[in-house]
């Protein structure tokens, strides 16, 4: 599944930045919301830099997945740290296109509506990343 | 040698900053899905705050909406926005006025 969800996500990286979609502006967020011009110029310095850096990112992270659930192999540092920011930004993406608030995010889901699978998607990544948080600290 | 006439330099008005000088400030705003154990570990892994430190700037981002975590000259500013932005934060910059 995480191999599926990464997958996406460079996906979405690789098509055409639309900065209408909810979800590349959260991945993207604009640098001033007071100044156009500020926010312009650090885009342009930075649009690209940041989007090649997530994607090299994800890749660390899906290259540590091991094939076909065979033998674990613990994560090198570079690879726990790809992995904290892929994860993050794989919450980003789905709660975003959820429109979650902080309300949802504290209320609990009922495991068998299909409807909050994203949800618990969610949630699930953000058990991953917290105990990835724990282990770091 | 000769007496030359007395010259008028056009001094620059040095109370006047010029606008690389201006710090500029570098806001985090909340938001409803990172985690605040994430949130504390990035302010510590990027700016070098202590635990402590980190965690009343994520408090301040979670209950106020929003924390200034570092300050500077733009340059500065817009490389700590990259790197916030790097790791999933949404960070602005702003001038400080």
């Amino acid at each position: 599944m995480l191999r599926r969800l990464i997958g996406e996500y460079l996906a979405l990286l690789d098509s055409a930045a639309d900065p209408g979609d909810p979800v590349i502006g959260r991945l993207f967020p604009p640098a001033s919301l007071e100044d156009a011009g500020v926010a312009a110029s650090y885009r342009d310095l930075a649009q690209d830099d940041l989007t090649r850096h997530k994607r090299h990112t994800a890749e660390v992270a899906l290259g540590s997945l091991v094939e076909g659930g065979g033998r674990q192999r613990s994560l090198d540092d570079d690879e726990m740290q790809a992995w904290l920011v892929v994860l993050t930004d794989l919450r980003l993406a789905i709660g975003t296109k959820q429109g979650v608030t902080e309300e949802v995010m504290d209320r609990p889901i009922d495991p068998n509506d299909p409807e909050q699978f994203p949800l618990a998607i969610l949630h699930y990544l953000g058990a991953l990343q917290e105990s990835l948080v724990r282990s770091l600290m | 040698m000769t007496q030359t006439a007395p010259v008028e330099i056009d001094r620059p008005d040095v109370g006047e900053k010029t606008e690389a000088d201006v710090p500029w400030l570098v806001v985090v705003w909340n938001d409803p899905i990172n985690l605040m154990s994430y949130v504390v570990y990035v302010f510590q892994k990027l700016f070098g705050y202590s635990k402590a430190k980190a965690t009343k700037l994520m408090l301040d981002v979670h209950n106020l909406g929003k924390a200034v975590v570092s300050s500077g000259p733009r340059e500065k500013a817009e490389a700590d926005v990259y790197r916030l932005h790097a790791h999933g934060l949404w960070a602005t910059l702003t001038k400080d006025r």
